[in-house]
Formats: structure tokens, sequence, C-alpha cells
């Protein structure tokens, strides 16, 4: 139990730490991308550019605006950020403490409620922008968690495990990722919807909202709200080299392709995510199962 | 599937569905005329135009070029400067920070004329002159609010003397408020502390004034 | 089950002492009448933020809580599917079950639920 308590802590806060320096490489990687340098100043070329952000946010006054409910106002965040945290208790690591037979389930169980917080964060503000991006935040998320559990379930089909670290033995000798490429692909798109991240970045459409459900949060709680956002990027990262590649080493990449696509594609269209995430997506997936099945029973 | 039935369509088709959308075409190309059509080109409906635009739009060819555009740009020299180290250049009729000048002889330029405080628009500067010892006549206060100035340079265009010029430099922050309040004192300090530079570049702009 | 506990309780203690940190410090000293009014751009907020929302999102909710419980009743076929303990009515089953709720989702299409513009 020691055990597992020290490697639970240990790996939380390497986690912030991880998602601290990850957002130095988002800011580096779009000034780069935008022919700029990013933040080069402080210390060696920026490097200690994040723990400084931190600082600085937690220093910042916490304001709560008037007839905002206060104790959901405050807690919002801090739930938000321990639902993040929790999830990486799911690290597939190969020298576990904690080995879960229904991890992935685990992940779907806990990735479902942070649309409440979303939700909560919205609403609690009593800011029409914040409830406006919270709403649209929530249908978008929802929308895609149905056809992200079905390519889940695909998955989980070829491995019959749940258990995380079965799931990635089962790619060691191919990874599943050559064995039906679109399907890959629409997981890319779909882990890029249900974290709110550009180009599906409508819970902050800045154009619009400003900065969406966040927007009367400055201070610590924005801080929360920031680490619960790239800690689900680095989780969804890690499913992803988990359930299509085998090495863990893959989800690098694919984090940076969050930043990449953050980089290059411009903000799509909200009626249209809608009808991709139901009249493209959910139906493709569907399909793919149903094909997939009577494989199952032939081999 | 609408291109695969198009896909499958006889050539005569083709060609009967090409003289419907653009029945001038064949004509035009025939006569080598010299206009040049801008509108939206034929839509390729031979089998190669039909596989190259399936295969463009099924591989998200389009996608993964911008991805391509994009991650090239990282290998450009960043547009940015160095700045607290590097600075942009700076036009000779830059205007900046106030600076009231000096004769060579160490005597103040201005006279007090007031013709600046006339033409200043935001109504930044206020003059009160009187007569010294000497019977020459000196403003005995000259303050700028640089909080209300605008940075038109009309007060520099107005003065007949060139004593109130707006400098070169621009890097004058301050913490409080209260230190943007200029007086004679400070802007004859700034004139002593810029000199060279205001008269380089007066030098350099005198034909032009 | 127990470790899965001390785990989340762990985020729990992590994330109360962030948010007692990041309360202590963020302490609001000076607090006037523009300071807490929630955001708007350049003016005083009016009315009440709890804004009513379009139909369109609470139908999607419904939609979507109808395909989550079908998902729900899906998973338990994860750990069995493939195994040699499966009999073909099993899958069978799964395949009538999975073309039914393809099925749904083109009922619902045809219906019109899924249209956004109203």
């Amino acid at each position: 139990m020691i055990q597992h308590l020290i490697s639970t802590i240990i790996t939380y806060l390497l986690i912030l730490l991880g998602v601290a320096f990850f957002t130095l490489l988002e800011r580096k990687a779009l000034g780069y991308f935008q022919i700029r340098k990013g933040p080069n100043k402080l210390g060696i070329m920026g490097i200690p550019q994040p723990l400084a952000d931190a600082l600085k946010l937690f220093t910042k006054e916490w304001v709560t605006p008037n007839f905002s409910n206060y104790f959901p106002f405050i807690l919002t965040p801090t739930i938000m950020l321990i639902l993040a945290l929790s999830m990486w208790q799911l690290f597939p690591s190969f020298m576990l403490t904690s080995q879960m037979t229904l991890g992935m389930f685990l992940f779907l169980c806990i990735s479902s409620l942070t649309v409440y917080t979303t939700l909560m964060a919205g609403w609690t503000s009593n800011s029409k922008y914040a409830l406006l991006g919270a709403i649209r935040a929530m249908a978008q998320t929802i929308s895609y968690e149905v056809t992200m559990t079905l390519i889940i379930m695909f998955y989980l089909f070829l491995t019959m495990e749940m258990d995380i670290v079965s799931v990635r033995m089962t790619n060691s000798p191919i990874w599943t990722i050559t064995l039906f490429f679109p399907l890959s692909v629409m997981w890319l798109a779909v882990i890029l919807a249900e974290t709110n991240r550009a180009p599906f970045d409508f819970a902050e459409g800045e154009s619009e909202l400003v900065s969406g459900f966040n927007i009367e949060y400055g201070g610590a709680g924005f801080a929360f709200l920031f680490m619960a956002e790239y800690s689900n990027i680095l989780m969804m990262s890690l499913m992803t080299s988990c359930l299509l590649t085998s090495t863990l080493i893959m989800s690098i990449p694919v984090a940076i392709i969050f930043l990449w696509a953050r980089g290059s594609l411009p903000r799509y269209r909200y009626d249209l995510l809608m009808a991709m995430a139901w009249k493209s997506f959910l139906p493709f997936s569907l399909a793919t199962l149903i094909a997939l099945t009577p494989l199952l029973f032939y081999f | 599937m609408a291109s695969m039935r198009v896909f499958c369509a006889s050539r005569a088709a083709q060609n009967l569905m090409l003289r419907a959308i653009r029945p001038g075409s064949f004509a035009a190309f025939a006569t080598k005329s010299h206009w040049k059509d801008v509108s939206r080109e034929d839509i390729d409906l031979s089998a190669k135009g039909i596989a190259s635009r399936s295969a463009t739009s099924v591989f998200f060819i389009e996608l993964f070029k911008g991805f391509g555009v994009v991650f090239g740009m990282i290998f450009k020299e960043p547009a940015t400067i160095n700045y607290p180290f590097e600075k942009g250049p700076l036009s000779p009729r830059f205007r900046g920070e106030h600076a009231l000048r000096r004769y060579p002889s160490g005597e103040e330029r201005c006279i007090a004329c007031k013709l600046c405080e006339a033409i200043c628009p935001a109504q930044a500067i206020t003059i009160e002159a009187e007569e010294r010892a000497d019977g020459s006549r000196r403003t005995t206060r000259y303050d700028i609010d640089m909080t209300k100035c605008i940075y038109c340079g009309f007060c520099q265009e107005a003065c007949p003397v060139d004593a109130i010029v707006e400098g070169p430099n621009f890097e004058y922050s301050t913490e409080t408020r209260e230190e943007l309040l200029y007086n004679k004192e400070k802007l004859l300090s700034n004139g002593d502390k810029w000199e060279a530079e205001i008269a380089a570049n007066l030098q350099a702009d005198y034909l032009y004034r | 089950m127990e470790k899965v506990m001390l785990s989340v309780l762990t985020a729990c203690l992590l994330g109360i002492i962030l948010l007692v940190v990041g309360l202590f410090l963020g302490v609001s000293f000076y607090s006037g009448r523009e300071k807490p009014s929630p955001f708007e751009c350049g003016f005083d907020p009016m009315g009440s933020s709890r804004v009513p929302f379009s139909l369109r999102f609470f139908l999607l909710a419904v939609i979507f809580v109808v395909f989550d419980v079908e998902i729900v009743l899906l998973f338990p076929a994860v750990m069995v599917v493939g195994g040699s303990w499966m009999w073909i009515t099993g899958y069978v089953a799964l395949l009538v079950f999975l073309i039914l709720l393809l099925g749904g989702v083109i009922h619902e299409w045809r219906e019109g639920s899924l249209e956004w513009e109203v």
C-alpha cells in the first residue's frame, strides 16, 4: 500500500511537471510555427518560463464575480484538476503497483465526468459568455464521447481485455494502427474534439466567446483549469499510444500533433462539427464494429 | 458514390457535359483570343481528373499540405527582433519623448512665444513667461503632460527656434502617473541628454523642414 | 479497489493543497463595483446571466443518453468476445444489437434529430 502511495504521488507530481513543460513546448512550437520566437528571455532560452507562469498565476488575486455560486465556483477548478490527475493512476508502465482489470473502464468513467466540471464552471460564474461556452463544450464533448467509446471498443475487441497494460502488450507484435488506418485518423479527430482543442475549440471560441467557460477565472483557478486541460491532452496522447501502438514513446508525437493542429488548422464550424460527430463518425465506427464481429467469430 | 457514377460515364457523355457547361470554350481555344478567363476552371471529368480529385479528398492531401507548410515555417528565420538587446531602425522623423534644446553656448532656445501651447491639439503644454534680469523673454514654467500628449509633432513644427523637439527616445515608461507630468527642468535635461541624436536627426531632415 | 480509492484520495489531497495555497495567495484585497462584475464587452451586464439556451442542446443530450446506455450494454461483450466460451448465438446477438444501434442512428438521421439548423 505504501508502495502504491509513493508511486501515485510521484506520478502525480511528475505529471504536473510534465504539464508545465508541455505548455512551454506549446508556446515555443506555436512561436516557431508563426515565424517568431516563443518565450526566450527567462533563464536559459526561457526554460524556467512555466515555473514563473505558475508563480505569477498563484499570486494573482482570485476574484469571484457578483452573484456567482461561491463554493461551486471555487471548487470546480479543483475538481477538474483532481479528475485529470486521478486518471493518471492508469499509467501503464511495466512496473505497476496496481494492475487494474477494468482500467479502460475507469478511464471512460473519469473522462466523462469532466463534462460536469466544464458545465459547472460555466454555470456558476454568472457570466453569459461562460455559460454559452460551457454549453457548447458540453454538447461537443458528449457527442464525441459516443464515438470515442465505440472506437476504443473496436480496439478492445481485438485485445479482449480492458487492462491497459494488456492492451499495450497486444499491440507489441504488430501495431494496431496498421490494421485499420482510417479509424486511427478518426480517433485523432475525436481526441482533438474531446479535449476541446483547436480546430474544435468551440469552448473558447475567442472570436465570439472571448474565452469560453473559463472567462471569469483568474489566478489559481485559471491555473487549475489550464493544468487539467493539458493533463487531459497528455492523457489522450498516452491512450493513443497504448491503443494504436505499443510503445509509450509514441505519445510524444501525438501530443505534438495537438500543437501542430493548433498551429495549422482554422476553427471548424459548430453545426458541421455536430454533423461530423453524429452523421459521419458514429455510423462509421458502428459499421466498423459490425464488420469486425463476424471476423472475430471466424478467427 | 456520386463520383463513382460519374466515373462510369462514357466518354461521349463527358464531351456532351463539357459542351453543356462551357459552350464557347472550344472556339476560344481554337482562335487563341486575347482575353483570359479568370472564372472557375472547368471540372475535369476525365478519369484521371476524377481519380486525382477523389485521392485528394480521401487522403486529406490538402490537410497534409497545410501541415507541411506550417512545419516548414519552423526553419525560417523568426521575424522578431530580440528587443531590449537589439532595436529596430528609427526614422529621423520619429516622434518620441519631448526635449527642450539649448544653444551651443548653453543658453536655452525657448523664447516663450507659446506657439506650441496654442497649436497643441491635446492641450498638454502649459507655459508661463516672464522677463529675465538681462531683458530677454524666457519661460518660468514649461510643463508637458505626457499622459495627454498624442505625439502629433505639431509643437516642433510650430517652434520658430527648434527649441521643443520630439526626440528618438521611446523608452521612458514610469511606475507612477506623476512621473509623466514633465516640467521645464526635466525637459531641459532630456535635451542635454539626447542633444547629439536630436541634432543629427534635424540635420538629416533639414531639406524638408 | 482500495488502491483506486487511495489514488483518487491522493489526487484530492493534492488538489485541496493547491486550492488552499491558491486561496491563501490569491486573497482579493480591494473590491470595487466594477471588479467583481461579470465580464461584458464594455458595458454593465444586463439581466440574469443564466440565459435560456437552445433546445437543440437538450435534444442532443437526450440522444447522447440513449446511445451511451446502449454502449454500456455493449461493454460486457469486450471481455468475452473472441474467447472460446462465446457461442455462435452470442455473436449473432452482438451483431443484431450493433445493427439495431446503427438502425437507431439512421432512424434519428431520417427523423431530423441530428440536424443542427433550426
